[in-house]
């Protein structure tokens, strides 16, 4: 009995199944940086996972379909405990890793990189995504994603919930 | 000027490409509204990049909130097909109907299929030892009251596995331990209540329950395993792995079970005492003496210990062709109340092999089955244990002209049993001393019309002729019922269907031979005969059923039943005794010895003139508050009186009616009274709670309840009141999702450890406390 709870354990610890709700999260962000603007976009457009392996493979099945910018699309796990951001156009903080927004926020300081959260009232994030029982609803706080030296086309403001 | 048209030849170019990349993108707008959830379902990644932004929240707000009334009408209204043999929502089903679905079975945290029909209306289910269960559809259990433990098995309600009957034709039970399935197989349950042999042959009569398996769904490989474990040594471990690709499926799944029972000692009636376990085995065989005291388990606090193994292969080629095998293997051995011979529980034990065919093509279906298994049904006891093969075949076809439906349908059943390897063939040692075998053939016609999409007629008749008895019989089932608007159904029902002889019953041929009474020469013979002119018991209904669904989230099913039933049967006895001369026949007579007294006493089984007739009600609320939130609850209240009983036995007339019987006063008929049948509960029912606060946490609870059975029991002389008390059994499982593909959860049976014994002489079931882990890849 015991082999066998270690054994799928052992198992389970290699297999993934993406959720229906990060199959959409990860189209939404696909879509919401095509209507952001970055200011350097040179080589890859890069994108930093925080604690979520479903969203970041969903990610990863989309980069190796679509470019951003005219660029590929890198999706880099980042470690809760290096926080390694440097080189991130995008940071993705997962719901569980909401207690690093903090660490996240000083190592992006002024930088180019839009941060996206998923927890209600989480704050100092540009994007915070919302899901509710009837739609993935997405808050979008512009001063903090302008602070980044970031734009947001009138497009996608039409599309989100404006905060502050 | 070379340039100028090469430029404007690219600039051409471009345009053309531009033109067609915008109209493929263009092309690919869908109208999002217009979608349905299957077709959203559908759509695979690349799909979904295509759409624009604006378009895809549109259609992921489209896909959650089809996805709240997808699961508005699982739970209020989920399909069925065992109704009419057609696929239509409950809610249009023109019989008594109830589901239960797979994800309602894996949040309730019942442990196996007998346990999850608690959570249905309408049936009455006692737990015998940890894990073992007496099931009946509505009650007529335990007709006729004060004989055997035997004739509480249930041999009057058809269950199915995906069309297969698993009835076993010696007795006409269903033993639950010996099906190959367990809950993780399980796509549905669905029970018709009410007799329906014209649409599933004998047997339907008090109702039909129909365990319907999963399809693989989905593309690639797919894992599942569940494992849980608690007290009372409770294991259950359950694991499937599917493969699907194109038109093929494949689903292995494997199921084990194992629990102890709640107490080590059992209850012998004849002694009114309790013995330990191993006392039993001696004591049994100081009242039957061909029993093996030896071979009474050893192990007499496990319950239940049962595994099994599942094939599905699925090929669907297209919409109008589709061909399911599956072939199953199970080994199990179980403690449970089956028989008196002493001691109320012994140990059945069985492995069965079978196999089943599903195939749809255009407008057939048919279905062929064939199981080979042997079974123990009392471990010690030499008659019990057999070899058998039941073989079962179906085919129909679907006519549909306009608003009408007819199917007209061909069924055969087949069961060869044989104890010959088991027993003293020519000592006449075992029930049935060889083989036997039943052989059935069925031609039927179902029309199913509506009138103005309001009025519905349903006529089915099934013609049936037993070969080996040379018997013809005939069910019926008649139904209407009537919309008015959208919200309210009427309906009725008038049907009537019949139960298989069985093995037992029609073939039992045993001989036990022992030495005359104390003070006497010559011989004591006892013959145990079964009767190839037994009428199989009979049950004709009348029914009337209201739905309502109020508002969008309450729905109302209402059935009031009325039903009589015949042809039962009992052992009856007769007694012969043949003076013999002293030394008669053994050369010359011995002057001054005794006389030789050769007694045999024959045991017949025969039909009785009883008759049971019963009334009732049940009524079903189920309410979907949000996709939070759920409930149901449902109860049945019902009243059974047995006309014609037999109390011409002194004692149990006085037991019954309290007053000494009076032959003289009377006459010979006085014995025949009519009695109220308590030990179908008057009332019985359940609820279940569904409440999922946030996607990864999951609580359920359930309740399931009947009230005060009583009945009596005799051997000998004596009369024994039986008296069982009302019990409440509270369930609650707690699921908690780690990850999307696990998920841990407590699941507690019978939280307040409510004690009591739900079946006579059998075990005080108490609570089980159980941990689990749920894996889906």
């Amino acid at each position: 009995m015991k082999k066998l709870l270690v054994f799928l354990m052992l198992f389970v610890l290699h297999k993934q199944l993406p959720a229906q709700n990060y199959k959409f999260q990860a189209l939404f962000i696909y879509n919401i940086s095509q209507r952001i603007e970055w200011p350097d976009v040179n080589n890859a457009f890069v994108i930093g996972v925080v604690g979520t392996k479903e969203l970041q493979n969903e990610l990863q099945a989309i980069a190796q379909k679509r470019q951003l910018f005219g660029h590929p699309i890198e999706v880099r796990e980042v470690l809760p405990s290096k926080l390694d951001v440097e080189g991130c156009h995008l940071v993705y903080l997962a719901r569980t890793m909401s207690s690093k927004v903090d660490q996240v926020k000083s190592l992006i300081a002024s930088k180019p990189v839009l941060l996206i959260g998923e927890k209600p009232g989480i704050e100092g994030v540009g994007i915070n995504f919302i899901d509710n029982s009837k739609k993935i609803e997405f808050e979008i706080y512009p001063q903090t994603i302008k602070a980044h030296k970031l734009n947001v086309t009138s497009s996608l403001m039409s599309l989100g919930i404006v905060k502050n | 000027m070379f340039e100028i048209m090469k430029k404007r030849l690219l600039m051409t170019v471009a345009v053309m490409v531009l033109t067609l990349v915008s109209y493929a993108q263009e092309s690919y707008k869908v109208d999002v509204e217009g979608l349905t959830l299957e077709q959203i379902k559908g759509y695979t990644q690349d799909d979904l990049l295509q759409f624009s932004f604006e378009d895809l929240i549109r259609l992921v707000e489209k896909f959650k909130l089809s996805s709240i009334d997808e699961l508005y009408a699982m739970l209020l209204n989920p399909t069925q097909s065992t109704a009419s043999k057609m696929e239509e929502d409950v809610y249009n089903a023109p019989l008594a109907t109830s589901v239960l679905t797979a994800q309602q079975l894996e949040q309730s945290g019942a442990r196996s299929i007998p346990e999850a029909l608690r959570l249905m209306p309408g049936i009455i289910v006692r737990e015998k030892t940890n894990g073992n269960y007496d099931v009946h559809i509505r009650g007529n259990d335990y007709v006729p009251p004060g004989s055997d433990i035997t004739s509480t098995v249930n041999s009057t309600t058809l269950v199915m596995i995906d069309n297969r009957p698993v009835y076993n034709n010696f007795l006409g039970a269903t033993f639950w331990e010996n099906l190959p399935v367990a809950l993780n197989d399980l796509e549905k349950i669905e029970v018709i209540y009410g007799p329906s042999s014209a649409l599933y042959g004998p047997n339907a009569v008090s109702g039909v329950i129909h365990l319907i398996t999963k399809n693989t769904d989905a593309e690639g490989i797919k894992s599942h395993f569940d494992v849980q474990g608690g007290d009372h040594n409770s294991q259950i471990l359950y694991g499937d792995v599917s493969y699907k690709k194109g038109n093929w499926g494949l689903r292995l799944s494997a199921n084990y079970q194992n629990a102890d029972r709640f107490q080590n000692t059992y209850y012998i009636p004849q002694m009114d005492t309790y013995a330990l376990g191993d006392e039993v085995g001696q004591i049994n065989a100081g009242i039957d003496t061909t029993y093996n005291a030896s071979a009474f388990d050893s192990d007499y606090w496990n319950a239940k210990q049962q595994g099994a193994v599942n094939l599905f292969v699925e090929y669907q080629p297209s919409d109008k062709l589709g061909l399911n095998y599956t072939g199953s293997y199970q080994s199990s051995s179980v403690q449970t109340a089956y028989m008196d011979i002493g001691s109320v529980l012994t140990t059945r034990v069985s492995s069965s092999f079978s196999n089943n065919f599903n195939l749809r093509a255009g407008n057939f279906d048919a279905n062929a089955s064939a199981t080979f298994g042997r079974l123990n049904a009392i471990e010690g006891l030499p008659g019990y244990e057999y070899d058998y093969m039941e073989i079962n075949g179906q085919l129909a076809y679907n006519l549909k002209y306009k608003n009408l439906v007819i199917r007209p349908g061909l069924e055969s059943n087949y069961a060869y049993y044989s104890d010959e390897d088991y027993v003293d063939v020519s000592a006449n040692q075992g029930l049935l001393n060889g083989n036997a075998t039943l052989g059935s053939l069925q031609g039927s016609l179902r029309l199913d019309y509506t009138a103005f999409n309001k009025l519905r007629l349903v006529g089915a008749l099934m013609q049936g002729y037993f070969f080996e008895l040379d018997k013809n019989y005939t069910s019926y089932q008649f139904s209407s019922s009537y919309k008015f608007g959208e919200s309210t159904l009427l309906r009725a029902v008038a049907s009537k269907a019949n139960s298989s002889p069985f093995i037992l019953n029609t073939y039992m041929n045993r001989q036990i031979e022992s030495a005359a009474a104390m003070g006497q020469t010559g011989s004591m013979t006892m013959l145990n005969l079964g009767n190839k002119d037994l009428n199989p018991v009979e049950m004709t209904m009348l029914e009337m059923g209201l739905r309502q669904k109020i508002g969008k989230k309450l729905q109302a099913d209402l059935s009031v039943f009325y039903n009589q039933s015949n042809n039962y049967s009992q052992l009856v006895n007769e007694t012969n005794q043949t003076m013999q001369a002293p030394g008669e026949g053994e050369g010359e007579p011995t002057e001054g010895a005794p006389d030789v007294m050769n007694t045999t006493i024959t045991e017949t089984v025969q039909n009785t003139a009883l008759e049971s007739e019963q009334i009732g009600a049940t009524l079903s609320l189920k309410y979907v508050m949000n996709e939070k939130f759920n409930a149901s609850l449902f109860a049945t209240y019902q009243q059974t009186a047995l006309n014609q009983f037999d109390a011409s036995n002194g004692v149990i007339y006085e037991g019954l009616t309290g007053e000494p019987l009076n032959r003289a006063a009377t006459g010979e008929e006085s014995g025949y009274i009519s009695i109220d049948h308590d030990y179908t509960p008057t009332v019985y029912g359940g609820a279940s709670f569904n409440y999922q606060p946030n996607r990864k946490l999951n609580i359920n609870a359930s309740l399931y309840a009947y009230g005060k059975q009583e009945s009596f029991y005799s051997f000998g002389p004596d009369y024994v009141k039986v008296e069982i008390d009302p019990k409440i059994s509270a369930n609650m499982k707690v699921s908690y999702e780690l990850t999307d593909w696990m998920n841990v959860y407590l699941n507690a049976r019978n939280i307040t450890n409510q004690s009591s014994q739900e079946f006579m002489f059998s075990d005080e079931t108490g609570s089980s406390y159980l941990m689990g882990l749920n894996l889906k890849f």
